[in-house]
């Protein structure tokens, strides 16, 4: 696995038969894939896997082999497995080559005028502040615009999705008041909002993470949060909303 | 990234985490107050990327959910054993 290609986290779904997970692509590359993932297909196994993420990855279904499982060796490493694609024809090869391609080039720049949006719903302040904190520094160097807004529950985040315009939302699952996946079930049911991407985050395991993705989150992250990949992911759908 | 957050946020992070400790050993059998401060401490710490600290926290919240307040004692002072490695070792990581 090409370790110094762009990182970019993708909705990555299992197509395994009658059984499937969802979990996240931590690196991309024309060959092969490392997914974040609870399921682990035998190794040489062929799996089908869909990547996805709303406005910045149309989705795509490729046929791919399990080549290992990645067991995590400390904070912030993987755990998951690996994939190889497996293409038909060289021609499929070069297609899906093709389409993977913009995720390995430099992202351009938001536009500065029309800053993408993102609302953090988060009841920590710590948290939020470190979070924050995070953004604003990485986009600064990076010359782009992002702006990031805050709610401290599910129902004051309700409230500022219906009178705001948001590109995206990220949301923690334990909330005081609405929680996450409850928040993600009732803006899937908005005509307005449904369309909205929505990352649900959470330290509360495999539980909560079916609970968000099953409401209807796009991706869903367990702490720790690679900052540094969720900033990149951000980039990506600022360029593209420019 | 991560080493800029950890120099703004690392001694706040210590703070944080004795006050939490402090009202996790104080809650006399409230024990949903405990897994509650203990799932704030697992999350700031898995934001920061203090593995052991994050590990310890969860734990204890598990602990607290299930009623074990002995056991949810004992990791807590593993964990303030963690806290105080972390604050020792001045401005570098001890995870």
């Amino acid at each position: 696995m090409k370790t110094d290609a762009r990182r970019v986290l993708l909705r990555a779904e299992l197509l395994d038969g009658e059984e499937r997970g969802v979990g996240h692509t931590l690196l991309v590359t024309p060959t092969g894939a490392l997914i974040e993932i609870d399921r682990r297909p035998p190794i040489q196994s062929e799996v089908r896997v869909r990547l996805s993420f709303p406005r910045l990855f149309h989705s795509v279904e490729q046929l791919c082999r399990v080549v290992a499982h990645v067991s995590p060796r400390g904070p912030g490493t993987p755990s998951g497995i690996e994939i190889e694609f497996v293409f038909t024809s060289e021609r499929e090869g070069e297609r899906f080559g093709a389409i993977l391609a913009r995720l390995d080039s430099d992202a351009p720049q938001a536009h500065p005028d029309d800053p993408y949006r993102v609302l953090l719903v988060e009841d920590n302040l710590f948290i939020r502040d470190m979070f924050v904190y995070g953004v604003d520094k990485y986009f600064r160097a990076h010359h782009a615009s992002v702006t990031i807004e805050t709610a401290v529950n599910g129902d004051e985040a309700w409230s500022k999705l219906v009178v705001s315009d948001y590109d995206l939302a990220i949301v923690d699952h334990y909330l005081p008041v609405l929680d996450g996946a409850s928040l993600f079930a009732r803006v899937r049911r908005d005509p307005k909002l449904a369309g909205l991407p929505l990352i649900g985050v959470s330290v509360g395991g495999s539980e909560v993470r079916e609970a968000m993705l099953a409401a209807g989150a796009d991706l869903f992250l367990g702490k720790p949060i690679i900052l540094r990949d969720l900033m990149r992911t951000l980039e990506r759908l600022a360029a593209a909303e420019a | 990234m991560l080493d800029e957050l950890r120099a703004r946020f690392k001694q706040r992070f210590i703070e944080t985490a004795r006050a939490r400790i402090a009202r996790t050993r104080s809650v006399d059998g409230d024990m949903g107050t405990a897994a509650s401060e203990m799932h704030g401490l697992a999350g700031e710490a898995a934001l920061l990327e203090y593995a052991e600290c994050a590990k310890l926290a969860r734990a204890a919240e598990g602990h607290a959910r299930a009623g074990e307040g002995r056991k949810c004692k004992e990791v807590v002072d593993d964990l303030e054993a963690a806290v105080d490695g972390l604050a020792e070792s001045g401005g570098r990581s001890a995870e």
